[in-house]
């Protein structure tokens, strides 16, 4: 089979097998999702209702009880017993007569007749009195809550009065006819059973007193304080329930929430349906004997509305009443998205299958078409023919590699038939060209020669010192550019060396000058040296002031020192005085205080005088002698209550002395330490003294070291003063022998100069030597250093600097070179 | 007692006298009517009682009423101190204690030295002062002991 044919039947395989795989299983996945989501909506729809439902319930019951306690009740119920009593044996068929058969209003409309008593009635009815009072007020409340019908009832089971009229107004609840349906069940419960603090409810039963129709009756008994005096019942409102059932909301088109009784048949009318399926349309499922309890159940439900549902179930128990609540939804309904789904994939899936096998054939197309085209090309190269075309030499893939393949092979057949040709055509021009070149060769050999021999004798002349050699004669052309190199280099020469003799004279001339420098250069080196000396010798000068002021400070410092421990102690000696002082005043005061004692001592001993005075004057002539010691004692008490007063006085005169004596103890006290004061602001600034004269010593220790660099750089200068006077020497005795090089030389329009030569005149040197006070030994050449001699000599600056350091201490002169510096001899 | 009092003045010609201030003012009582002479304690106040009588004080064991003798006799009344003195008398068989400012002496007068008092006040104001004794510089008021405390007896006893 062609490649053409298997690519797409494998590209379909592929798809085919691909999407199927994915299809069942996201269709799997959906449905299963699917499913969940009703279930889970039914059962937060069962569960709602379900809630809803027994709210409802519980507020019924709360409204009949509440409505029991209404003293309302109590007083029309006791109204129409009261009424009912007058009626005599007859009051069945006469209110039956009165309120039902005579009624203008039609059966179910009955209610709106409020009495019988007509205005032309020559015999009032107090019944119809009562039932003209209550009737508007119960029949409001009756219809504002919804019920289906209020009953009030005697303890005798008699219905003495109804909102709604049917055939069960005026009529007994334990007559055969009333006993075994609903209203008298609970009349029975409530009854028998004495119930008083709570509802009784009956289930929904068909009613016979109202043609049948389904109905649920709830009781409560009306108590007063002697107990228990009748039962108000009302009908169980349907309509209520159905509105709450009715509400499908979330269930789609056929979905609905039912209400079952514990039989099975519906108690809630369907909203689905056209026709009342209360009690009369039935469901038999285990789904509803498993929701018994309040746990919400999911299954199929068959059967119902002819539907295959969906369906959840929960229980709903009240009062004896075992109720189911249901939702459904038709299955139909529910996989109408599963179907959709389906449909769609299997469509999509169709498209993918055509535009797989569409790509798959085209693909394989591209490929095989240039594999045959290049098959065909292939055989022609084979057989020789090297024109053939090649299309697809761009394509990357592989069939792109074979076709370049093939054109090397190609292009390889073109070359080697072209290369043949170009060979033959060049080894006959190569034979040509060898022919020429000998004869020329000949022809310019002859003409060399010439122009070798005239370049020989030039140079020849040249050597002996001729620089007026031309060369004039022309040699052959390729040559004739030496003869005239020959000649500029010649003429050149000449003209250097003209210029090399005037030089030398311009340098003569320039040595001379030097000398002069020289000189001026070393007097100035020696009147730095002199004044170097003056320096050194101020700061001798300055050092020593320095150094004494310095020692002032220290001095001074010692003095205050001592002055302001005189202030210190002389502080102490206050601080004693006050002190004592201050013991002085305590003991005048203990003095003061046995003074007091003697005081009171002496006025007691008064009083005794004068008491035994007074006892003496009583005694009469007996106690004359005693009056007279009385009297004594009473005068030496007197003395020493005068004398403790005198004591007493002077003692406080002290006290105000040692005060002001504190008080004057304490000022010198406060003057000493003004003085201690000051004196420590002297030393202060004593101590800033000594401090600045530091600094100036430090100052002095710099200049020191600055003007030492000034001797070194003086030293220097004076080095360099020699080197220059020798150079200069060398500089006249070079330009001397430079002349005579140069005559040698036999020049053109000669301008010879004589240079003086002095070769022997050391004057200059030999001055700046004598005068040079610095010793030099190794003199250049000629220079003698014979005055100066070999003996050291002291640098002024250096004695100055060994002067400063001396007056500045050990400490000072503890640089090692300062010393071994001495001797100039090392410069 | 009184009598014999005077009896031994008339007697004698002598008067012995026991001296003492109130403010700056002298004043005397005889000394055979003195009983005792302390120094001054505090006494306990008697309710209602005049403003001269500071109260009553216990003398070994005897309770005495204690006359500020300045209020008595018309003068600012006394701040006692420790030096004030309390005259203990027997006035009419009765002890009472005069509270004054200082007993200053114990003297002897000539009776004749004595002088009647001017006649110048009311009779029962004039009865207080009995004479008036000039003794050195100072005149001395020479004080009726009965006579003042006729009447403060009466206020003893209301």
């Amino acid at each position: 089979m062609l490649i053409s044919r298997k690519l797409p039947l494998a590209a379909a395989l592929l798809t085919v097998v691909s999407i199927g795989v994915a299809s069942v299983v996201s269709l799997q996945i959906g449905s299963s999702a699917v499913n969940e989501k009703i279930t889970e909506k039914l059962e937060a729809v069962v569960d709602g209702r379900r809630n809803q439902l027994e709210t409802f319930l519980a507020n019924l019951q709360q409204d009949l009880t509440a409505t029991s306690q209404n003293n309302l009740m109590r007083i029309a119920l006791e109204g129409f017993k009261y009424d009912w009593g007058f009626l005599g044996a007859d009051v069945t068929p006469e209110l039956k007569r009165r309120y039902i058969t005579e009624n203008p209003f039609p059966e179910g409309e009955r209610q709106k007749y409020d009495t019988a008593q007509k205005p032309d009635d020559a015999k009032i009815s107090s019944y119809d009195q009562s039932h003209e009072r209550y009737h508007p007020q119960l029949r409001e409340m009756a219809e504002s809550r919804g019920w289906e019908d209020f009953f009030l009832v005697d303890m005798n089971g008699n219905v003495i009065y109804s909102v709604n009229k049917h055939d069960d107004y005026a009529g007994n609840l334990r007559s055969d006819a009333l006993k075994n349906t609903g209203i008298g069940k609970v009349f029975e419960g409530i009854l028998g059973n004495e119930v008083t603090d709570r509802t009784v409810f009956a289930d929904y039963a068909a009613y016979p007193a109202d043609n049948g129709k389904p109905a649920a009756f709830m009781g409560h008994a009306l108590n007063s304080q002697m107990g228990m005096v009748g039962v108000i019942i009302i009908r169980v409102p349907s309509g209520k329930i159905a509105d709450i059932m009715s509400n499908t909301a979330g269930l789609g088109e056929t979905g609905e929430t039912i209400l079952l009784n514990s039989d099975g048949y519906l108690i809630s009318d369907s909203i689905r349906t056209a026709d009342n399926d209360m009690l009369t349309v039935k469901i038999d499922s285990d789904l509803q004997e498993n929701a018994a309890g309040s746990a919400v159940v999911v299954g199929d439900l068959a059967g119902y509305r002819n539907m295959d549902a969906s369906a959840a179930m929960t229980g709903v128990k009240f009062d004896g009443a075992d109720w189911t609540v249901a939702a459904l939804i038709d299955k139909s309904e529910a996989g109408a998205s599963m179907v959709m789904m389906r449909n769609a994939i299997l469509g999509l899936s169709l498209l993918l299958l055509l535009g797989a096998i569409a790509v798959s054939t085209w693909f394989s197309r591209s490929m095989t078409k240039p594999i045959e085209a290049l098959v065909e090309n292939m055989r022609r190269l084979a057989e020789g023919d090297t024109s053939i075309e090649l299309a697809g030499e761009k394509r990357k893939d592989e069939i792109g590699e074979m076709v370049r393949s093939v054109a090397v092979f190609r292009n390889a057949a073109i070359e080697k038939v072209a290369l043949e040709r170009e060979a033959d055509e060049t080894r006959s021009q190569t034979e040509k060209r060898r022919h020429d070149r000998e004869a020329a060769k000949a022809e310019e050999t002859a003409l060399m020669q010439q122009a070798v021999d005239s370049l020989a004798d030039g140079l020849h002349k040249l050597s002996e010192g001729d620089l007026t050699i031309r060369l004039e004669r022309p040699f052959i052309e390729s040559l004739d550019r030496l003869r005239v190199d020959f000649n500029a280099s010649v003429e050149k020469l000449n003209a250097t060396l003209s210029d090399v003799s005037e030089n030398i004279m311009g340098i003569n001339g320039d040595t001379g000058e030097l000398r002069a420098a020289a000189d001026d250069l070393s007097r100035r080196t020696e009147q730095q040296a002199a004044s170097l000396e003056e320096t050194s010798a101020a700061l001798d000068e300055i050092t020593a002031t320095v150094k004494s002021s310095s020692q002032r400070a220290d001095e001074a410092t010692t003095r205050v020192a001592e002055a302001k421990q005189s202030t210190d102690s002389s502080s102490k000696v206050v601080a004693e005085a006050i002190s004592a002082m201050g013991r002085i005043e305590d003991a005048s005061m203990e003095i003061s205080k046995i003074i007091n004692v003697i005081d009171e001592i002496a006025f007691q001993t008064n009083l005794l005088a004068l008491n035994a005075g007074v006892e003496a004057a009583r005694a009469g002539e007996a106690g004359k002698g005693f009056a007279v010691v009385a009297q004594e004692v009473r005068e030496l008490a007197q003395r020493s209550a005068t004398a403790a007063k005198d004591i007493k006085g002077l003692i406080n005169k002290s006290g105000e002395e040692v005060k002001s004596g504190v008080t004057l103890v304490r000022e010198t006290g406060d003057a000493l330490g003004m003085i201690a004061n000051h004196v420590n602001a002297i030393n202060d600034q004593i101590n800033s003294i000594a401090t600045a004269a530091r600094e100036q010593a430090g100052g002095l220790t710099e200049i020191n070291s600055a003007v030492n660099q000034m001797d070194q750089v003086t030293q220097q200068n004076a080095a360099m003063v020699e080197e220059t006077t020798a150079v200069t020497h060398r500089l006249t005795s070079g330009a001397a022998s430079l002349e005579s090089l140069v005559r040698q030389f036999n020049l053109t329009g000669s301008r010879h100069v004589s240079v003086p030569v002095q070769a022997a005149m050391p004057g200059p040197a030999h001055k700046t030597a004598a005068s040079n006070p610095v010793g030099r030994s190794k003199g250049p050449t000629g220079v003698s250093a014979s005055t100066a001699g070999s003996r050291p000599v002291q640098s002024p600056a250096r004695n100055m600097l060994n002067t400063v350091a001396r007056a500045f201490g050990a400490g000072k002169s503890n640089n090692p070179t300062a010393a071994s510096q001495d001797d100039w001899e090392e410069f | 007692m009184q009598e014999t009092a005077n009896n031994n003045v008339a007697n004698s010609g002598y008067l012995e006298i026991i001296s003492f201030h109130l403010g700056k003012q002298v004043f005397c009582v005889n000394i055979m009517s003195v009983r005792e002479i302390r120094g001054w304690a505090p006494s306990t106040t008697l309710p209602h009682s005049p403003p001269h009588v500071l109260g009553v004080i216990n003398l070994r064991g005897s309770v005495i009423p204690v006359i500020d003798m300045a209020i008595r006799l018309g003068l600012p009344a006394i701040k006692p101190t420790e030096r004030s003195a309390i005259i203990v008398t027997n006035i009419a068989g009765k002890l009472v204690g005069l509270l004054v400012e200082n007993v200053s002496d114990m003297i002897t007068v000539n009776n004749a030295d004595l002088q009647p008092a001017p006649d110048v006040l009311p009779a029962a104001e004039r009865a207080l002062t009995k004479a008036i004794i000039p003794v050195d510089q100072q005149m001395i008021c020479y004080l009726d002991l009965d006579a003042l405390f006729s009447t403060a007896d009466d206020d003893l006893a209301a």
